[in-house]
């Protein structure tokens, strides 16, 4: 007997999964449990582990995608039964698999199924241009069609499939620059390409940049940091604080949709986490119904999971508004031009703390000041409520003890 | 822009369509035309032959209308008439021509125009009254015309040329044609059908050598059916005069060969109209076959174009259409190239052939290829016409299933081929046209079917595969 292995519901997620890595070859021995296949989607790695002792036979090879459900390899008992399964079951070649009919028993997919799915949906492209794409391993996505409308035609594949022969050779050669390494576009840092390139070439970004007296927060992270054994960080005190900030704007916790503006009604407030990889936001669900003790617990936790790359889906969706944190990256009078996270419409950005002189009443002193950039899309908010949003923000943290009343109160 | 704004050469196909686009991308356009707005095409080339064409075959099709149980008693042709009628086509159309441009504010001078520079231009009208221009650019479609035979007899005054054939009055008892290329076929065609004895001399192996060999085979062997005598690899030596009649003298691996005939009619070779246009003067680089242009139909000089006939290539109205277009964009400051690759070429014989991309013979030298092909003898609406001789061919490159050519003999081919040539323009597969539905009964069908061939799934014919 064979075990399939099939690519299973990540999340909520119904989008193909790209497989990432095969952690045996063809042919190669596997043991039960152990992790044969990582693969990824938009948001989240995850791995696919054996379900028994045996070869491995590979349908689906590295770098290309496969619907949920569909088989994108085997395990075979015996090397007799991997042979047979090899020859019932040649590696794909290019094109995403078929999605596998519900016996599992049945092991030969379909030769051919007349609406299968084909990579790049929706692109415009000529049918012989798809087809070259397609033997030849050229990614649609990348390319530029020079055709009526911008449809892509023969020439634009020809001259990629050019492109793709000497990238070695050809740059290699230019003089006075020569590739010393290359690092593959997968997995985690594809994602974020294409998320941030997204972001920035589908919304109208800017950034309104600024400075927050810290005094009062820096006092009152060490009361409580007396007090408790978990400690409280910055980054939990500004969650709860633009929770509350976002309660009292709620246009800036919004996304253009579909031709319209969507408020939310819920306040998910996204935290950029810097990882081996790259980079992770995983989200705080409904932060503005929670008090700080519990944002504090569920940051932590979501950060080791983080750490160790095994947030689930669940872990990473439906924020609403991302905070990043820069001063973990120590003091420092600096500004960024962030970019907004998926399809929000802001960002806060937030600097080190450092001393800086400063006037009060008349008088030069010494303040512990922090910088924030807020990025937002000008296509949803104004300049003067952007404003407003930050000027909320600012006041909250230079006197925090306004957070033990809510603005409704009053 | 100067008050010239853009300056056309010549009337014909490319140039009155290069006016029209330079107007319509909001350009000031001037014309220059030495004879007749319309060109080889609509004064004497496609038009009247379609139409002395389409006359003779109303006249074929009536003597046969029997088939279909009419009556028809005495007919007869009168070619004076047919003649006359076809120059009143001829001369709506023109008049038609000259109404589009004046719609477009194009301004049209009747006279001859001679390049200084390339914003200096000497132009003199029909009442022999100079003036300089200043044109932004210029856009040179001055056509082509016979070349005529260099040798002995060649230059005899009354041996026709095309523009002689189409004005024939009366129809030569027999007539020899030294050209076995599209307008010889044509004509050969027309003549034969008034009983004119007509004989082919073509210097090629076969006839139509431009054309797909397969298809070229079936018209070869209708003409040859239908009583014309055709001659290849055949050298023209001399012409003589002989009595009233006329001697051609060929020769061929085999030997020597003279027929004799009471016309003979030089229907090869075209040459660039070129002479008086000051294009040495002002370094306009020019080849055997015309004006050097690449793909943006730009010459050697910034600011000079040509489209059409006088840039060699294929001497087709269509092309010439897309040429003037596309000298109009770049003129008019637009980037646009032109592209080759699906041109529909139709010949009007009987049967009809029509193709679009590659021959079979030039796919095969350059891919690996795979054909589908679809007689008209197993179409339904092919028997309810009565024509039933021909077929269609698709040729594919094995690996990507790209359409490389489509060739057809065949009723309606010039009509089927549209199909074909939009479907290698848009780069589809046979699968897109097998997926299609073709009504039915129709002659299009013959496509479908042929697609379906490649892969040996005919359904009105058993496949060869």
């Amino acid at each position: 007997m064979s075990i399939p292995i099939k690519i299973a519901k990540i999340g909520w997620g119904t989008d193909p999964v790209e497989l990432v890595e095969w952690r045996a070859g063809e042919g190669g021995r596997v043991e039960n449990d152990s992790v044969i296949l990582a693969v990824t989607t938009k948001k989240i790695e995850s791995d696919i582990h054996a379900e028994g002792d045996g070869y491995l036979h590979i349908v689906v090879p590295e770098g290309l995608k496969a619907e949920i459900g569909s088989v994108v390899g085997y395990i075979a008992e015996t090397e007799e039964e991997l042979k047979k399964i090899q020859g019932e079951n040649p590696t794909d070649s290019g094109v995403t698999v078929e999605k596998e009919e519900d016996s599992i028993d049945e092991t030969s997919v379909p030769e051919a199924v007349s609406r299968r799915s084909r990579k790049g949906e929706g692109i415009r492209i000529s049918p012989v241009a798809r087809k070259m794409a397609e033997e030849n391993n050229i990614d649609i996505s990348s390319i530029t069609g020079t055709g009526p409308g911008g449809r892509i035609v023969r020439k634009d594949i020809e001259n990629a499939i050019e492109d793709s022969k000497k990238p070695g050779v050809s740059s290699n050669m230019q003089p006075g620059k020569n590739v010393k390494s290359t690092i593959p576009l997968r997995g985690m840092r594809k994602a974020i390409a294409e998320n941030m390139y997204q972001s920035i070439s589908s919304s109208a970004q800017l950034t309104l940049m600024g400075e927050i007296d810290m005094t009062e927060v820096v006092k009152l992270r060490e009361t409580l940091k007396a007090q408790f054994v978990d400690s409280i960080t910055f980054t939990d005190i500004f969650v709860f604080v633009v929770a509350k900030a976002l309660k009292e704007h709620p246009i800036i916790n919004s996304s253009l949709e579909d031709n319209e503006i969507k408020i939310w009604e819920n306040i998910n407030i996204g935290i950029a986490t810097a990882v081996d990889e790259g980079l992770i936001v995983p989200v705080v669900k409904d932060a503005d119904k929670k008090p700080l003790s519990l944002i504090s617990r569920e940051i932590k936790a979501l950060a080791g999971k983080a750490r160790e790359g095994k947030l689930d889906f669940e872990d990473i969706e439906y924020g609403t508004f991302t905070i990043t944190n820069m001063g973990a990256l120590g003091e420092g009078y600096r500004f960024e031009t962030v970019i907004i996270n998926g399809h929000e419409c802001a960002i806060l950005g937030t600097g080190g703390i450092s001393d800086r002189v400063v006037a009060r009443d008349g008088e030069i002193v010494i303040r512990p000041v922090m910088t924030f950039y807020f990025t937002y899309d000008h296509r949803i908010i104004t300049g003067a409520v952007a404003g407003a949003f930050t000027e909320t923000v600012r006041k909250l943290l230079e006197n925090p003890y306004l957070l033990i009343i809510s603005k409704e109160d009053i | 822009m100067s008050e010239t704004g853009v300056l056309i050469i010549g009337g014909g196909p490319a140039g009155y369509v290069a006016a029209l686009r330079v107007s319509q991308l909001g350009g000031r356009a001037t014309l220059v035309e030495e004879n007749k707005l319309g060109g080889v095409c609509l004064n004497c080339g496609c038009i009247p032959t379609k139409f002395l064409l389409h006359g003779i075959e109303l006249y074929h099709n009536v003597t046969g209308a029997e088939q279909y149980g009419i009556k028809t008693g005495n007919v007869s042709i009168n070619i004076s008439k047919l003649q006359s009628e076809k120059c009143n086509v001829v001369n709506k159309l023109v008049s038609g021509v000259d109404a589009l441009l004046s719609a477009g504010r194009v301004k049209v001078i009747y006279g001859r125009a001679k390049i200084n520079s390339p914003d200096n231009v000497e132009i003199t009208d029909r009442s022999g009254e100079t003036q300089t221009v200043q044109p932004d650019s210029i856009i040179i479609a001055t056509g082509a015309r016979a070349a005529g035979l260099p040798i002995p007899g060649g230059e005899m005054p009354d041996i026709l040329d095309y523009k002689g054939l189409l004005e024939l009055e009366n129809v030569p008892e027999s007539i020899i044609m030294i050209g076995g290329g599209v307008i010889g076929v044509e004509m050969a065609t027309f003549l034969n059908r008034l009983n004119c004895r007509v004989s082919i001399v073509e210097m090629m192996p076969r006839i139509l050598p431009a054309n797909d060999a397969e298809t070229v085979r079936v018209l070869d062997d209708a003409m040859k059916k239908d009583g014309m005598d055709i001659y290849c690899g055949a050298m023209v030596e001399k012409i003589k005069d002989s009595g009233k009649n006329k001697k051609v003298t060929f020769s061929n691996g085999k030997g020597t060969t003279t027929l004799e005939a009471e016309k003979v009619a030089v229907t090869a070779g075209m040459k660039p109209n070129i002479e008086g246009t000051g294009l040495d003067e002002c370094g306009v680089e020019v080849n055997k076959d015309g004006i050097k242009v690449n793909e943006r139909m730009q010459t050697s000089v910034p600011d000079i174009y040509a489209a059409g006939d006088v840039t060699g290539g294929i001497m087709l109205a269509h092309v010439a259409f897309a040429e003037g277009k596309k000298a109009a964009e770049n003129a008019m400051g637009k980037v646009t190239f032109m592209d080759y690759q699906a041109v529909p070429q139709c010949i009007y014989t009987s049967p009809e052939l029509a193709g679009v991309g590659l021959t079979e013979e030039e796919a095969e030298k350059h891919y690996q290829i795979e054909t589908g092909r679809f007689p008209f003898e197993a179409s339904g609406m092919a028997a309810i016409l009565g024509d039933t001789r021909g077929f269609v061919k698709i040729i594919t490159e094995k690996k990507y299933d790209r359409i490389l050519g489509v060739h057809i003999a065949g009723p309606s081919a010039s009509h089927l081929i549209s199909e074909a040539a939009l479907a290698i323009k848009m780069e589809l597969t046979p699968q897109e046209i097998i997926e299609t539905i073709h009504s039915h009964p129709s002659l299009s069908e013959a496509l479908w079917e042929a697609s379906l061939d490649i892969s040996g799934e005919t359904i009105h014919f058993p496949s060869s595969k």
